[in-house]
């Protein structure tokens, strides 16, 4: 069974004068431990099929799975991690209570919690500013507070919507080590971006998307042979 | 289930604890509170009367202006700030979000009006040197609560689909309809028009009758309700309450993000 399954989806977006298609008759696999990437310019339809995937929006026709079922069941929702394009925060928490609020969304126990956080805010290198608001992080360090949400489940699958924007070339290579040390830990990853070269270091495989359609699908180094 | 309900609430909580406007709002209530003294003092014989008069409509006006300042911007703030992308994301219904926004912001109301409560009652103990009374004046106050619970349901329902501004418009346009009840009946008894009797006696229903929650007046005069009357007042506002939730779960329930 794949981890992520995308059959013919279709996403239209209708007004009341007109319509839009985003993401046209689109098919993807993605196994389980695999890392992928999922390339595309700006308004490709690439953040509109990581909606879809995580149940934040529906399809106008085609099927999504993921750990097959549906995106939206509950017990998917559990087991997967969800990083938006420039996470948006409760600015008046601090970094710490953010996660404390989302783990509590997901019911972790007070002692594991506790643990989980303090392990995260060390991996995204956020330990130090964990008392301080939100509102007072950099671009940089809400990015990594977005992965470290991301992670508080232990997921199954992460889903990745640029998540290396924004980050200075320290925080780029500190990012990717953490995404590098995920993909060793057998972690399904489903990662968007527009820069190659983000990806070149972490995906097995890499999908290409434009106006909404998938214009090819192979390992990084066949798409960089393949004329289109 | 609960513990996610929980979160929300706590997170709402905290949110409008630290919103400015807050403060403002509960200054603006204690300094009427703290007048009626003054007022009191220069009225003939009405002292105690316009100080309750004036406490039991501070506390009221309280927590409906942190419905209409706070509560309107509650979802639509999500949507705006995508902060909604992470949450429902995550293991959690949208009925379960609806459910904590009240909570949270029921439990902020909750904590304001005690506050102000015990200045209003305080300020009165001052002036009279009893406590005689005071249990109807809580009465009057607690129903005020259950009528505001009701408000930040239709708030929130509101804040779902529009802007926070006409989400306050569209709240207080309810709130004022739903303390116009008796005018509303006067209407369907002066009218001989059967059709247009029909339109406002289905108006008056659909509507909320805020006014079941009012016995400030009545508290003022000695004349309280009885038990019965106050229990089917509750029980109206469960069921009221149980379908705007129902309402604002369809209406969450088809959206997306």
């Amino acid at each position: 069974m794949s981890a992520i399954e995308i059959k013919e989806v279709v996403k239209t977006y209708f007004n009341r004068r007109d319509s839009s298609t985003v993401v046209d008759k689109l098919s993807i696999g993605v196994e389980r431990g695999e890392v992928f990437g999922f390339l595309g310019p700006n308004g490709a339809g690439k953040t509109t099929t990581m909606k879809m995937l995580v149940g934040l929006t529906r399809p106008t026709s085609g099927a999504l799975k993921v750990l097959g079922e549906k995106p939206d069941a509950p017990e998917v929702k559990k087991k997967i991690g969800f990083m938006p394009e420039s996470s948006s925060f409760y600015l008046y928490l601090s970094g710490k209570e953010f996660l404390s609020f989302i783990a509590d969304i997901f019911g972790l126990s007070k002692d594991k919690k506790e643990e989980k956080i303090n392990k995260l805010l060390h991996e995204v290198n956020l330990y130090e500013a964990r008392d301080v608001q939100i509102r007072k992080y950099s671009k940089g360090m809400g990015q990594r507070l977005g992965l470290a949400q991301a992670l508080i489940n232990d997921p199954e699958v992460l889903f990745l919507d640029e998540p290396l924007d924004g980050l200075d070339p320290m925080g780029r290579a500190e990012a990717k080590e953490l995404l590098i040390k995920l993909k060793k830990a057998e972690k399904t990853i489903f990662f968007n971006s527009h820069i190659l070269s983000d990806v070149e270091d972490i995906c097995d495989r890499v999908g290409i998307i434009d106006k909404g359609h998938l214009i090819a699908v192979g390992t990084e180094q066949l798409i960089c042979l393949t004329e289109f | 289930m609960f513990n996610r309900v929980l979160a929300i609430a706590l997170n709402t909580f905290r949110e409008s604890i630290r919103d400015r406007i807050l403060f403002v709002v509960a200054v603006f209530a204690l300094f009427i509170i703290g007048s009626s003294l003054f007022l009191g003092s220069i009225s003939l014989d009405q002292d105690i009367k316009i100080i309750k008069d004036f406490g039991l409509t501070a506390i009221f006006l309280l927590q409906i202006f942190i419905i209409i300042f706070v509560g309107a911007n509650l979802i639509y703030k999500e949507v705006e700030r995508k902060t909604f992308f992470l949450i429902l994301s995550k293991p959690i219904k949208k009925s379960e979000v609806i459910m904590g926004k009240w909570l949270g912001l029921s439990l902020t109301i909750f904590l304001m009006t005690a506050l102000t409560s015990l200045m209003f009652f305080g300020v009165l103990f001052i002036k009279i040197g009893t406590l005689n009374g005071i249990p109807y004046l809580i009465l009057a106050i607690l129903l005020g609560f259950i009528e505001a619970t009701l408000i930040i349901m239709i708030s929130i329902l509101f804040s779902g689909f529009t802007s926070p501004i006409l989400s306050s418009v569209y709240t207080v346009s309810l709130f004022l309809i739903g303390h116009s009840s008796s005018v509303v009946l006067g209407i369907i008894d002066r009218q001989d028009n059967v059709i247009i009797k029909y339109i406002f006696s289905v108006l008056y229903y659909i509507f909320p009758n805020l006014e079941k929650f009012n016995i400030r007046n009545d508290v003022l005069y000695n004349s309280i309700p009885v038990f019965q009357t106050l229990a089917l007042t509750v029980v109206y506002a469960l069921a009221y309450g149980a379908a705007l939730f129902l309402i604002a779960k369809f209406i969450f329930d088809r959206r997306e993000y």
